[in-house]
């Protein structure tokens, strides 16, 4: 009997399994520098590490950890300190800080609501409907893209109706994070391959 | 509850503002469709218009069909379904909205037979999900063009299993 060539099983942990990569507990540091790179979008100004934590140069900004590409699959998880300003998460970048951006964005609008987004040359798509989230201030939210699934996490729960398909982006890419405002902040910063 | 598909166009999320963003224009009603206890799920095809089933009240989903720009495939859900008692009517819009979709009539034509009474919902919506293209803005006119390089449709099949 011939044997088949199936691929092994291989089991993913429950999220998140990425380990821990930045506490941001150092000097301030305008921009961030070192192991990060801004911007992700063109548009977006950069990060810095301010109190410990991650923020952005302007009223807003965005910025990659520069050290390697990850994946295809990987995941990305990080502590939100505020919920009352809306913050971003990118999986599978490529050409990051360039018009020709690709790749996905979770959009964390706020406390209730949660987008996944697939960029394309620095254009945002939005994947299917708003997502209903509930999270308070430091929780713990993250997302993972494994194959053609994208799927996000507040606190390790996936949230109903939470995960999407697209098979646009199958690559390894950067991984990194945003902020809409002035204001904004993340906090331990954990990332991976799966 | 009830389901249907529907071809829905995408609409600009931020007008004016960067990094621009679109979605789908079913997402309008979303509260709404989650008030029915429904969901939808959609495929992103040519002309910057989606494939979308919805699983929502049958009032949700007149209101649905409506709304501009937003055409409903009357009386089937199952791709596996024959077309054949669709009117000639309710057949052209189909058809017209494919071809505003940017499908050349020709290529309509070599697809799909005239006489729909063979003619399956997934031969209609896979033909629709035929291809993509890359987005990308122009920022002159802040204007948001879909006439890049041919991109991977999400199957219909994978749409019709996540909505039941």
């Amino acid at each position: 009997m011939q044997l088949g060539t199936r691929r092994p099983y291989v089991y993913i942990g429950a999220f998140p399994t990425a380990p821990l990569l930045d506490d941001f507990n150092r000097a301030d540091a305008n921009p961030a520098g070192g192991n990060w790179s801004s911007p992700v979008a063109v548009s977006s100004d950069g990060v810095r590490v301010v109190s410990n934590q991650l923020g952005p140069t302007g009223l807003g900004g965005s910025g990659y950890w520069n050290v390697q590409t990850f994946g295809p699959d990987q995941e990305v998880r990080a502590k939100w300190p505020s919920v009352g300003l809306a913050q971003h998460q990118y999986l599978r970048i490529v050409q990051p800080g360039v018009g020709t951006v690709d790749g996905y964005k979770i959009f964390w609008l706020g406390s209730i609501t949660a987008q996944i987004k697939r960029l394309d040359d620095g254009v945002e798509t939005q994947l299917g409907a708003d997502i209903t989230i509930s999270a308070a201030d430091n929780d713990l939210v993250g997302a993972r893209v494994i194959g053609t699934t994208i799927s996000i996490y507040v606190n390790g729960v996936p949230p109903a109706s939470s995960t999407r398909t697209d098979s646009t982006y199958t690559g390894a890419g950067y991984i990194g994070l945003g902020l809409a405002s002035g204001s904004g902040r993340w906090d331990d910063f954990r990332a991976g391959t799966l | 509850m009830a389901l249907a598909w529907f071809i829905c166009p995408y609409k600009r999320a931020n007008p004016g503002e960067t990094p621009p963003s679109r979605h789908c224009a079913m997402n309008d009603f979303t509260a709404t469709i989650r008030a029915d206890g429904g969901d939808w799920s959609e495929t992103e095809v040519l002309g910057d218009h989606a494939l979308v089933k919805v699983r929502a009240s049958a009032a949700t989903l007149t209101a649905i069909n409506a709304a501009a720009g937003f055409v409903r495939v009357p009386g089937h859900v199952d791709l596996n379904d024959t077309l054949g008692d669709l009117t000639a009517g309710q057949r052209q819009a189909i058809l017209d909205k494919l071809l505003a979709l940017g499908y050349p009539q020709a290529e309509i034509d070599a697809a799909l037979p005239a006489n729909w009474a063979a003619v399956t919902l997934g031969q209609v919506l896979r033909f629709a999900a035929r291809r993509r293209l890359k987005p990308r803005y122009d920022q002159n006119t802040d204007t948001i063009l879909l006439d890049g390089d041919v991109q991977p449709v999400r199957p219909v099949e994978s749409v019709a299993a996540a909505v039941q």
